[in-house]
């Protein structure tokens, strides 16, 4: 990545998650902001910036869908890369996300769609 | 009715006989006919009847004999009786016998013909009802599947989701660590950075390992092995297992024992259902509240309860508790097996679980045991190698969403 590093926005509960997933993007050269619901990424769209929003769908209180929705709203066009344990993976595209993947995802793919994502 | 039924006439006097079956005959009701009762069954045996008119007095085997014997053997045959003069007697001991009606000799032959024919439709009834009961029968085992199914899909969903998040994190954990160690020169402080990405890998590796062998636990767990159990001396265990928990909160336990509370069951299991209410239990309550476990023997069941002064369960939770994976911990604390676990016991075990609770005030979970053991159960009629009923059981407390009990209406009724 020659140019300026790609901002990646993670909103997931799963604190162990999070937490490793951005260290390694990081490690990779990404910057990268956390938040542990929903809300809490809505709120970071603004004061972040993030050129993809890397999104879990199974969380308490407002679910990956409802904040998809208001992603849509908020900010039209940004990326959205659905994240779930579950094997739901068809509904997000449906939904309007850019990708959606099952945990564990393959590292390679996921960095491949953030890439493309940014840059599209 | 179209086709007429097929009729047998048993009466010892041979003329008499011949005289009936023609003017049945000539009403559309031919019969066949036997001399004597053995004869009359030996036919019985090997032609289909539907209606047998039978003589009550005839030498060797009497009437009411050949009635009892014959409906042992064909127990869809309508007897209709012919009686001497005056002995209604015999009448009301074959009615009693199963016999469809009883008529007095003279007979009347319309209403002998009459009588036929409403056996016969005794007979069509009965026939249908029992197709209906079957087909009942046949659809609900099959919604019972079905539902299996459905519990056993969102049970590989759960499974999968469960597994899948501790795999991410082991995933790239792993990864990360690769990344570090290759950046030359390798970042001070490596050892810091390893440190942390191994106790991920370790804690989700715990964490799956909860989720896999508290499953295997259900699975392996089918058979019980019975031996006398004292319940309150069980419950001192569990809190005693548990206490390090309860005394970081300052929770206070108490195991408090009315009557008799041994009975006979699975001490194993029981002190795993006993561990995870508690735990709950603990899970719910704030510092400074009390847990405390009641065991109240009666007479054919023993009761425990366990009360909490926690949070509560709001009223629109109550439907799912014993759902597989359903859990209101934050990711990562709770597995939502607990009390899918305890109900799969439970009903092993022949017993119940009954909840109340107010959000703010606490939740007291109430388990009814029985006394001898699961085959006095209050569901009897599991089979204990498969714990078979808990799929139809939980697919009825689905079925009606504010049910919270998933033991058996019986309960009650023993009880009261
Ligand atoms: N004593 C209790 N007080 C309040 N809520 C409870 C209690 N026991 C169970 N629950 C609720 O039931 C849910 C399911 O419990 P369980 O099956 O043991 O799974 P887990 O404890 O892993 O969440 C809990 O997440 C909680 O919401
Ligand atoms: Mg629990």
């Amino acid at each position: 990545m020659s140019q300026a590093p790609i901002r990646v926005l993670l909103v997931d509960d799963e604190e162990d998650f999070v937490e490793m997933l951005s260290l390694r993007l990081e490690a990779s050269g990404y910057v990268v902001e956390c938040a542990a619901s929903g809300p809490e990424g809505l709120e970071k769209l603004d004061s972040f910036g993030p050129q993809v929003i890397i999104l879990d769908v199974k969380m308490p209180g407002m679910d990956g869908y409802e904040v998809l929705d208001e992603v849509q709203r908020k900010s039209p066009g940004l990326p959205v890369v659905l994240m779930t344990g579950h094997g739901d993976a068809a509904s997000g595209e449906a939904h309007g996300a850019y990708a959606t993947m099952i945990k564990p995802a393959d590292y390679l793919e996921l960095t491949e769609i953030i890439n493309n994502a940014a840059s599209g | 009715m179209d086709q007429p039924p097929r009729l047998l006439l048993v009466d010892d006097e041979e003329r008499f006989r011949q005289v009936l079956s023609k003017r049945l005959e000539r009403r559309g009701l031919p019969a066949l006919q036997a001399p004597d009762g053995e004869s009359g069954l030996a036919l019985l045996a090997e032609t289909p009847v539907d209606v047998m008119v039978l003589d009550m007095k005839m030498p060797g085997l009497s009437g009411l004999d050949v009635l009892k014997r014959a409906k042992e053997d064909h127990p869809d045959l309508e007897v209709i009786l012919l009686t001497g003069h005056a002995s209604t007697q015999d009448g009301v001991a074959g009615i009693k016998a199963g016999a469809f009606d009883y008529l007095t000799k003279p007979v009347e032959i319309e209403h002998l013909a009459g009588k036929i024919r409403q056996a016969q439709e005794k007979i069509l009834r009965e026939r249908e009802k029992r197709e209906e009961a079957d087909f009942r029968a046949r659809m609900e085992s099959r919604m019972i599947a079905a539902e299996r199914l459905a519990s056993l899909g969102t049970l590989a969903a759960g499974v999968a989701h469960e597994i899948n998040n501790p795999l991410a994190v082991i995933n790239d954990a792993a990864g990360w660590l690769q990344e570090v160690s290759k950046q030359t020169p390798p970042q001070p402080p490596l050892d810091k950075f390893l440190a942390k990405g191994l106790e991920k890998i370790a804690n989700s590796v715990e964490r799956a390992r909860l989720v896999t062998h508290q499953l295997l636990s259900h699975a392996r767990g089918s058979a019980p092995s019975l031996t006398e159990t004292d319940i309150g001396k069980l419950g001192e265990e569990a809190l005693q297992l548990v206490g390090k928990q309860a005394r970081n909160k300052s929770i206070e336990l108490r195991v408090d024992v009315q009557g008799d509370g041994r009975v006979l069951s699975d001490p194993n299991q029981l002190r795993q259902v006993l561990i995870n209410l508690v735990t709950n239990a603990i899970h719910a309550t704030d510092k400074g509240g009390s847990i405390a476990i009641k065991v109240e023997g009666k007479d054919k069941f023993v009761d425990v309860s366990v009360t909490d002064t926690g949070k509560g369960i709001p009223e629109e939770n109550l439907p799912h508790l014993f759902e597989p994976f359903f859990s209101t911990k934050p990711a990562g604390e709770g597995t939502g097996l607990g009390l899918f676990v305890t109900g799969g016991i439970l009903t092993r075990l022949g017993g119940a679980i009954d909840v109340s609770s107010t959000v703010g005030k606490g939740t007291t979970f109430t388990i009814t045991l029985p006394r001898k053991g699961p085959e006095n159960g209050l569901c009897a009629h599991t089979d204990p190698s498969t714990g078979d009923n808990w799929a139809c059981r939980l697919g009825r407390a689905l079925e009606k969403p504010t049910q919270k009990n998933l033991g058996n209406d019986q309960a009650q009724e023993e009880q009261s």
